[in-house]
């Protein structure tokens, strides 16, 4: 089991790390063709789950001038059943490869009894899944050898049998498991609206220091609901509770998941610097992180 | 309700129709304007929607060929009849040929197609192996060359096409209209395989064709010898070895 920290331990976060977009398989050329204004990648790990071939060859070339942090969707830590351990075994051989600043997947479940829907669903907010949860994400957490950075989803439909607030679930689940959180700020505010909560009472309601990295994307608006599609540049109301969330949080890496409808890269860098200028306005940061990563790449 | 109930009942929903939701609504919540039905359809959705774009990612020239109308509906009754089982969507859908092949039956062409979309995914997905080096074979011994074995690259595959496939394929990659599906005059064989990251395909006459799969079966290459004049044999080899369709070789029984 991983031991409960330490009150002197409890801030075992990865320092600031700057600020990172998702590596896409249509950008490989330029981010080897040259230094980009950008700290550090984020990859989805099943992409690079295979055992050979061009994405790979891509990432290790890639990896050696950024660092990278990986982020997957299929380990299915709110399923009922025995964790997928084949899944963990090869997820842990790609992280031998790569050397990530740290491992995400969501808070979620993705399928049961050898069924994978490829989909995050939410998990009801009872005290059966926060223990369920937590001894899975403790389990994983002891296989990998380190801690997990766990995500909250954007969720479009509620159970009748939770019994507390998504920020109060996401909390006890991160203190039970110890983990650490990546706060989506995209999904806080589709969840927001879908189900008629403040999206500021959610980031209020987290524990700051397990906070180790924030993501923000785009979503589609579809009348009464939105959806997180991925695929428009951050909404305006995001970058909003972003600033808000940097009030309380300070300095924590944060990147664009852009999955569809992907720009040129210098279309998403251009939206990065617009990130770096509310973070700017928020906490202080070394903005010479690009320009120093430049330079070593060019020596 | 317990966790696994209520995953159980919910992971049913998703696999069966939207007309018959079973008891799980009645676990789900509604409001601010959206009914429970409503919300779980989006998760209904979603699904078929994510599994079609992943059909649609791997069997790209097999889509631009049928058009948007057939593939969306071939895509349909696969997604129905396979849930997922693995945890990288990249892996999903090898029998999608085969189910193309039954819904199509008037069409052959179109499952041939996806054999090729899809020996060309899993070429480039294979895994890495050190290649053969040509040089190796100057260390074999006269006497070893009759047990000699050559083993496979993980990314080679031959499939056998009844087609004019290749020309189809090639219209589609540039862009253009697509010959009619004609019939070849005989059965060819065709290889996949993976060179400098890229995944290749060439067809094969039915000597070479006849070699390699007795390679892939196992034999030793002076069986495929056997079969052919020395030149010819040599001159295969010397390609096989360029194009890496090699990892290994093996002396004795």
């Amino acid at each position: 089991m991983t031991p409960h920290p330490s009150p002197a331990a409890r801030d075992r976060r990865e320092p600031f790390r700057g600020f990172g977009l998702g590596l896409r398989p249509k950008h490989y050329a330029e981010f080897l063709a040259a230094p980009q204004r950008v700290d550090w990648l984020e990859v989805i790990s099943e992409n690079y789950m295979v055992q050979g071939g061009k994405p790979l060859a891509m990432l290790d070339a890639i990896r050696a001038d950024y660092p990278v942090a990986m982020h997957g969707v299929s380990m299915s830590l709110g399923s009922v059943g025995e964790l997928d351990f084949g899944y963990l075994a090869k997820l842990k051989d790609l992280a031998r490869r790569i050397e990530p600043m740290w491992i995400s997947d969501h808070l979620c479940w993705t399928g049961v009894h050898g069924v994978n829907l490829h989909d995050l669903y939410p998990l009801p907010y009872t005290d059966e899944a926060v223990r369920h949860v937590a001894a899975r994400i403790r389990q994983a957490q002891d296989f990998l050898g380190r801690r997990l950075v766990v995500e909250n989803v954007s969720s479009y439909l509620a159970y009748a049998s939770s019994a507390m607030s998504e920020w109060a679930f996401v909390s006890a689940v991160a203190e039970e498991a110890d983990c650490l959180l990546l706060l989506d700020v995209n999904n806080i505010h589709v969840s927001a609206t879908n189900h008629g909560y403040d999206a500021r009472e959610f980031v209020d309601g987290v524990p700051a220091h397990r906070v180790q990295q924030i993501h923000l994307a785009g979503h589609s608006d579809l009348g009464d609901h939105l959806i997180d599609t991925h695929d428009a540049p951050i909404a305006e109301a995001v970058f909003e509770l972003y600033g808000y969330a940097c009030r309380r949080f300070g300095a924590v890496s944060a990147m664009i998941e852009r999955d569809d409808a992907i720009p040129p890269l210098a279309d998403l860098i251009q939206e990065l610097d617009r990130v770096r200028e509310v973070a700017r306005g928020n906490f202080p940061f070394d903005a010479s992180l690009p320009a120093r990563r430049a330079e070593r790449a060019a020596a | 309700m317990s966790l696994a109930a209520l995953q159980a009942g919910f992971q049913a929903y998703i696999l069966r129709s939207r007309d018959e939701p079973g008891t799980i609504l009645d676990h789900l919540e509604g409001g601010f304007g959206i009914g429970r039905e409503r919300r779980a359809g989006i998760y209904h959705h979603a699904y078929r929607a994510r599994l079609r774009e992943a059909l649609g990612s791997v069997f790209e020239r097999t889509w631009a060929y049928l058009g948007d109308g057939e593939f969306d509906a071939a895509a349909a009754r696969f997604i129905e009849a396979h849930p997922p089982v693995t945890r990288n969507l990249r892996d999903y859908g090898p029998e999608f040929p085969a189910s193309l092949r039954e819904s199509l039956p008037d069409d052959p062409e179109v499952a041939e197609l996806a054999t090729m979309d899809w020996n060309l995914h899993a070429a480039f997905d294979a895994p890495d192996c050190p290649r053969l080096d040509p040089a190796s074979l100057g260390d074999l011994r006269e006497e070893d060359w009759a047990s000699a074995r050559f083993a496979l690259h993980p990314g080679v595959s031959l499939a056998v096409f009844d087609w004019n496939v290749l020309p189809i394929w090639h219209a589609i990659d540039q862009g253009a209209t697509p010959p009619p599906a004609a019939r070849l005059p005989r059965p060819t064989g065709h290889l996949f395989w993976r060179s400098a990251l890229a995944s290749r395909f060439r067809s094969l006459d039915e000597a070479e064709f006849t070699a390699l799969r007795d390679l892939a079966a196992g034999a030793p290459f002076a069986r495929v010898c056997e079969a052919t004049t020395p030149g010819e044999a040599g001159e295969w080899l010397r390609t096989w070895l360029a194009d890496e369709l090699f990892t290994g070789l093996s002396t004795g029984t």
